[in-house]
This record gives C-alpha cells, sequence and structure tokens, in this order.
C-alpha cells in the first residue's frame, strides 16, 4: 500500500493510497512506515480512501501506535470509512486509537494539546 | 440383571392376554442371553403370527403350541458388531433350540412313568447349563442311555457331508462313516422311526457288516430330525449277550437323548461359527493395517485443477493390491494400481516391493535426465520390470499395473497397461465412457516384455477410474459379478460427483450388489476428476492459499450478497470471511502458497450461508482467548470477529479429509 507524507505545523500527515488494508499489504505497509514512525513524531494517518481494513491490517496500525508511543510521539487517525470504523470498534479500538472525523479536527487537536 | 425382563420386551397388548406358550419363548429366549457373554448387546422382542400375516424382517417363526405359532427377533444395541444376517441366523440358532427344548418337555412328560429316565434328563439339562466341552456332554448323554452298563455299546452318529460319522461313543471303537442309505441305518433313515431289533439272526439279515452293531443280539436305533434341518443323525444302542432287549420306554428315553444331542452340537456350530467370525475380523483388521501402511499410498493434497481419491477394502486374506501417487511440482500427478496376483503376506510383501521398484525407477530415470526432465511413463515402467520381472518370473508370481500420468494443464493423459483391467475414462464433452486398454503383459510372465505407453485427451470435468479386478469380480449371492459393465454405468451415473464422492457411490453400489456375499477379493480403486476450469457456479469460488486472492474472493462474496453487498451487513460478511480465510492459509497451510480454499454460498430468505472448505489436513481456527483490548498486542482479533460476526461457525471434516467450515449470519439486523 503506498502513502503520502505531508507536514502541517510539525505534524506528519500520512495519507494512505489504496482501497485495502489486510493480510496481503499490512506486512509491507509496517515495513513502509519505519522511515516515518521517528521518535517523538506527531502523526495523523487519513484514511479517506480505505475501503476495507481486516484484523492484520489493524495489527499493522497497532504496531505503529505503540512505537510512537513508546518515544513520546503520537499517532491520531482521522477520515475513517463506515466499513472501518465498524470493524475497530468491534475490536474496540476506537477506545484505543484517537480517531477524528476530518484531517483539520486531527490537526487542530494537536495544536490544542501544545 | 434379569434379561427376561430388562432385554425382551412382550408386545403392547394386555400382558394378561399374551398366551402362556408365547410367555415361554420370550422367556427361553431371556435365558439365553442371560447365559451368553455377549446377551447386554441384545434383545429380543417376540409376538404371535396371526394366520396369512407375514413374518417381520430377520425374525423367526416358532410353533409355541398346536396351532400356535409366534415369532421372535433379535436386535443389537451395537448394529455395528452385529449385521442383520448374524442376528437373524443367531435367532434361527435359538428358535431351534427352543422348539428342541419344546420337543424334550412333552417327551419328558411322557416319560414320568419312569422316574429312573426322568431323573438321567433332569442331570443332562443341569449339564447342559454347565460350561462341559461338547464332546464330553455327548459322551455322558451316551453314558445316560446305557445306565453306564458295560455289556451295553452306545454310539452317536451325525449326518456330514452327505455321510454319517461317529460323533461319541460308549464301550465302543469305531471310526468309518456309514451310507445312510444303505442297511439298518437306510431303513431307520427312510422311515423315519426308531427300530428294535431282537435276536442275532434277525439283525444280521437287515443290516450290513460294516454296521459298527453287526453280530448284536438286542439293538435300538434312534433317528435324530432336527426342524431346520432334517436329518440330524441316529443314537444307536446294543448288546451282545442275549439279555432282554430295550422296551418302548427306552426307545423315548433315546429320542429325548438325541434331542438333546442334536441342541449341543448345533449350539457348539452356533458358537464356532461366532469365534470363526471373530478371528476373521481381527485378521480383516490385520490386513487393512498392512495395506493402508505399506501398500496403499495417500492422496496428495488435490490441487485447483485435480482431484483424487482412493479407496481400499480389504477382503477376508490380505492381498496384494498397491496404490501410489507422486506429484510432479508443475500439477502433473502419476498414480499408480497394482495387484499381485495371490494372496496372503507373501502377495502383500511383493505388492510393496513392486511399488519400491517402479519409486526407484522413477527416481534412476530422473536422475539421467537433465533437470526439469521428467521420464515417460513407458520408460518408468521398462526399467522396473528390468529390475523385478525375472524375479517375478522366478518366484512364478506375476503382478498387474497399470502406470498413469495426469496432466491437467496440458489436459493430457498417459498411460502404461500392464495386464491390468482396463481404465475408465468419463468424458464430461460426449457423456460416454471408454475404456482404456494396452496390450502389455503382467509384470513377471515373459522376461524382457516391452512397454509402450497409450495417450488420451483429457477435457475439464472428465474422470479417470482406475481399480482392482476385486471390484469388477464381487459377487451376489446367486455368484454372478458385478462386472466392468456395471461399473462403467455407475460411472457414468455419477459423473457429477467429485471423486471420492463417486468412490464412495461405488462402494454403496457393489455393497448392495453383493448383499450377503463377502467380498473376495480386495476392493481397490481410484478416482481422478479434471476440475472445470473457469467455470465455477455462481454460488462458488475457488482461491488460492496467497493473501493476493483476499480481494478475488471479497468481490465473489459481494456478487453473492447482491442488495446487500452495500450494506453494513456486506461489510461485516467481507471482513469475516477475510478473517476466515487468513486462518486457512496461515494456520491451514502455513502460508504455502497454490493449495485450494473453495467457498460456497447457500443463502436462503433467512440468512447468509457460506461454506469454506480446505484441504489442509487436522486444524482447527485456534479457540485462542479473548483478545486483548487494550492495544498492547497486534493479533488475535482474527477468531474473535468471525465469531462475533457469525452466529454459527461450525467445523466438521469429510470423508476425504477436507475441512469443511459453515459459517452462517441471519439477514435481520
Amino acid at each position: 500500500m503506498d502513502f503520502t507524507t505531508e507536514t502541517v505545523n510539525g505534524v506528519t500527515v500520512v495519507t494512505l493510497q489504496g482501497e485495502t488494508l489486510d493480510a496481503s499489504n499490512a506486512k509491507a505497509l509496517k515495513t513502509d512506515l519505519v522511515p516515518v514512525l521517528a521518535p517523538g513524531a506527531k502523526l495523523v494517518f487519513d484514511m479517506k480512501g480505505v475501503r476495507f481494513v481486516d484484523s492484520s491490517g489493524l495489527g499493522a496500525l497497532l504496531s505503529c501506535l505503540r512505537q510512537v508511543h513508546s518515544s513520546g510521539g503520537d499517532l491520531k487517525l482521522c477520515e475513517m470509512g463506515k466499513a472501518v470504523r465498524a470493524l475497530f470498534e468491534l475490536v474496540r479500538m476506537h477506545r484505543i486509537f484517537e480517531i477524528y472525523n476530518s484531517r483539520d479536527e486531527a490537526l487542530r487537536s494537536y495544536s490544542a494539546g501544545a | 440383571m434379569n434379561p427376561a425382563e430388562s432385554c425382551t420386551t412382550i408386545p403392547k397388548e394386555d400382558p394378561k392376554t399374551v398366551p402362556p406358550a408365547l410367555s415361554k419363548l420370550v422367556e427361553f429366549f431371556g435365558q439365553r442371553l442371560a447365559s451368553e457373554p455377549f446377551g447386554r448387546d441384545l434383545s429380543v422382542s417376540a409376538g404371535l403370527l396371526p394366520a396369512g400375516g407375514s413374518l417381520p424382517e430377520g425374525a423367526v417363526c416358532v410353533d409355541v403350541a398346536e396351532g400356535c405359532r409366534a415369532w421372535a427377533r433379535l436386535s443389537s444395541l451395537r448394529p455395528e458388531c452385529w449385521p442383520a444376517g448374524a442376528l437373524a441366523a443367531l435367532a434361527r440358532g435359538w428358535g431351534e433350540a427352543y422348539a428342541s427344548n419344546e420337543r424334550e418337555i412333552l417327551l419328558m412328560e411322557e416319560l414320568a412313568v419312569d422316574w429312573e429316565s426322568l431323573q438321567a434328563l433332569y442331570d443332562l439339562s443341569a449339564d447342559l447349563q454347565s460350561a462341559l466341552r461338547p464332546q464330553e456332554m455327548l459322551k455322558r448323554i451316551l453314558g445316560r442311555a446305557i445306565s453306564n452298563e458295560p455289556a451295553l455299546r452306545a454310539v452317536l452318529l451325525v449326518v456330514r457331508d452327505g455321510v454319517l460319522g461317529p460323533r461319541a461313543m460308549q464301550n465302543l471303537d469305531f471310526c468309518a462313516d456309514l451310507d445312510p442309505a444303505v442297511g439298518l441305518i437306510g431303513q431307520c433313515v427312510s422311515e423315519q422311526r426308531s427300530l428294535v431289533l431282537q435276536g442275532h439272526d434277525q439283525i444280521a439279515a437287515a443290516g450290513t457288516p460294516n454296521e459298527p452293531w453287526n453280530g448284536s443280539t438286542s439293538l435300538a436305533l434312534v433317528p435324530i430330525t432336527t426342524a431346520a434341518r432334517g436329518l440330524f443323525g441316529l443314537i444307536a444302542v446294543w448288546r451282545y449277550d442275549g439279555a432282554p432287549g430295550f422296551n418302548s420306554y427306552f426307545v423315548r428315553l433315546l429320542e429325548a437323548l438325541g434331542q438333546q444331542a442334536a441342541l449341543i452340537v448345533e449350539s457348539d456350530r452356533l458358537n464356532r461359527t461366532l469365534l470363526e467370525s471373530e478371528r476373521l475380523r481381527q485378521e480383516i483388521f490385520i490386513g487393512s493395517l498392512i495395506q493402508q501402511l505399506l501398500l496403499i499410498g495417500a492422496p496428495p493434497a488435490a490441487s485447483v485443477r485435480l482431484e483424487v481419491a482412493n479407496l481400499a477394502l480389504p477382503s477376508q486374506t490380505v492381498d496384494g493390491d498397491f496404490i501410489d501417487m507422486f506429484a510432479h511440482p508443475d500439477g502433473t500427478l502419476d498414480v499408480l494400481i497394482g495387484d499381485v496376483m495371490g494372496k496372503g503376506i507373501p502377495a502383500a510383501l511383493l505388492g510393496a516391493a513392486t511399488k519400491t521398484h517402479i519409486l526407484r525407477a522413477l527416481a534412476e530415470k530422473s536422475l539421467e535426465l537433465s533437470s526439469g526432465e521428467t521420464p515417460s511413463p513407458e520408460d518408468i515402467i521398462n526399467c522396473a520390470s528390468d529390475a523385478i520381472g525375472t524375479d517375478l518370473v522366478t518366484l512364478e508370481r506375476f503382478v498387474t499395473l497399470c502406470y498413469a500420468r495426469v496432466d491437467p494443464t496440458a489436459r493430457r493423459l498417459t498411460l502404461v497397461d500392464c495386464g491390468h483391467p482396463s481404465t475408465l475414462h468419463y468424458c464430461a464433452q460426449t457423456g460416454e465412457v471408454v475404456p482404456l486398454r494396452g496390450d502389455g503383459l503382467p509384470f513377471g510372465v515373459l522376461p524382457g516384455e516391452r512397454y509402450i505407453q497409450i495417450e488420451a485427451a483429457l477435457e475439464p470435468g472428465d474422470m479417470l477410474l482406475l481399480y482392482s479386478d476385486g471390484v469388477t469380480e464381487a459377487k451376489n449371492p446367486q455368484k454372478e459379478l458385478y462386472g466392468e459393465e456395471r461399473l462403467t454405468a455407475t460411472l457414468r451415473i455419477c459423473s457429477h460427483l467429485s471423486a471420492a464422492g463417486l468412490l464412495s457411490e461405488i462402494r454403496n453400489r457393489v455393497m448392495e450388489f453383493c448383499g450377503d456375499e463377502p467380498l473376495g477379493d480386495d476392493f481397490t480403486c481410484l478416482a481422478l476428476k479434471i476440475r472445470p476450469d473457469h467455470a465455477e457456479p455462481a454460488g462458488e469460488v475457488t482461491i488460492l492459499s496467497s493473501y493476493s486472492d483476499l480481494e478475488k474472493m471479497r468481490h465473489w462474496a459481494s456478487s453473492t450478497l447482491e442488495g446487500d453487498a452495500a450494506s453494513e451487513l456486506g461489510d461485516e460478511i467481507k471482513l469475516g470471511l477475510t478473517e476466515v480465510i487468513v486462518n486457512v492459509i496461515r494456520h491451514g497451510y502455513h502460508e504455502e502458497p497454490g493449495h485450494p480454499i473453495q467457498i460456497r454460498a447457500e443463502h436462503d430468505a433467512k440468512s447468509l450461508v457460506f461454506y469454506v472448505e480446505d484441504w489442509a489436513g487436522e486444524w482447527a481456527m485456534a479457540s485462542i482467548p479473548e483478545p486483548i483490548f487494550t492495544g498492547e498486542q497486534d493479533g488475535g482479533f482474527g477468531v474473535f470477529i468471525v465469531r462475533s460476526i457469525f452466529e454459527d461457525v461450525i467445523l466438521n471434516r469429510s470423508e476425504d479429509g477436507r475441512n469443511i467450515l459453515r459459517l452462517s449470519k441471519s439477514r435481520k439486523k
């Protein structure tokens, strides 16, 4: 799964490009994201284009979250589709991740906290 | 446990109206149940047979009183150990024993005037319940007949293979067989009545010199008949000392003793039959172990293009049928089926040796060729024949076999036939079955025989059936053979089934044809089916064990959901199925690519039902504990998700080793 990154006010916005994050590409994505997960990084994952995530995809996101948390950074999700949101709720991960409806809301949460 | 109470059932009439005669029958069967070690497996039902009424299946009919006929039937709590035929035979034996017992009671009533005789019969009845060997009991019966008087001689003659042979005797040493048609015996048998003769001259005139009582002065000769077997034998008692002869009471006593002797011999025969069948069961068990371990190769995992199944039922003696399969990396499959002439362990070992030689020939020929090339079936067979053929000629044994190579990609069959029954080829396009047969001789007939392969084109949906002659030579009770024609018809009718389904249908049809007739030969067959490609029915999809096929599966799943595809329900189904397939690939196939996973939809108005089938051997979706929801762990959610989404998740294993997971979810929110 490809992704693009841009930096807005010190926050790295990662836009996932591709409709599916499942067992077929979760491992590769985790490897590809390593450079982005710098110590103390402030991250927003924009999930707008992602229409399907399975437990392997979720595992990749969780792994990123833990890595960022351990180095004092943060990872927030936004623009999540209905089906993906349902998965997060099913396994209660909406309580672990900070999830925002829009990319702006996610960015604002960083400046409010800062 | 009192079996007369707990195991027997009296017909559901008012107990008061049950005739005493029927109660006696039920009681008799109950006693037998109690005295047999296997009695607790069985139960008895019985009833009266109305005039013109038909006998219930497997029941025996017994005269319980003048003009009163009853039936009795055994049933088993463990039907797998007691086939209907065995139960019917046992019931028949007990029915005969009952009839004989009844006759004895009648005789005893008549004999009541003679206390001494009555006492003798009571003692013997007690003996019958004891565990004496049959020979001892028969000798004791004869001892009673002569009241252990040294001047008297006695013999029990029993019919076997058309002659009368001595089975037990007292004060006598006699071993010749006697013709039941001549002399005093002939007279006694043809008139079916007891004879009492007095005086040397009279006996000498009517008898023949080889009868043991030749030269005696008094003789009583009593025929023994049983309801089921007609003439059973004779009891003879005689003396040489001119003392007064035998009266009619004595003859009645001999008749009663004769019935008891018949009872003992018959019950002994029945017991032996039971023991024999137990011994046979053991032998079959050992035979089947040898077959499964040494001779019958396991089918490789099914590929996307080819289904394989085999079936091997050993007969009562170990045979040398063998099967082997070699899967090539490109999906081509070689199969081998063979049959060693002869039976027993030597045949089984020869079967194993032949298999080994062919495997070795395959390896040797492969080494000679440059890498990537595969030796042709005829090269393999000629090489193996050179190695083992001469030995087989020396041993005067021969082996028929068929080596077939099925290339499902090139759709080509290459086959070498070494005197084996025809391979049957069902052609899906024409609907016809073509027998494929070469003209090679069996291994071991002619040293130096050259084998030539034949070829045939295969199409999707085609089936191949290879079998040993045990299948076509299975006999029914009329000794007719099942034959290639019936097998061909079965293949044509069952061509829509899977390879495993075809074999199970062949088994059922042959067993039905044979009835009670046991298999005389090993029953071995192997079926292959070329899977139809791209022509998957709408309700079914086959994907391969790699994660890149998940999208294809989800696409297919959406198509089965129609209007629900874009709904929340559709999202859940796609997620649930993805988790299941990922589990199959990860834990079933250990992420080895190229294995098939078949998914089938059988929705109805109320619920969505999916079947996910794999050939990954025994594994089950782990029943892992509740996942950790704190975010400390990446995995462990898959099974939880599956169980949350589907209301029912049921795993079954089919006979041919598939895992079939049934997933269902109701349509309502």
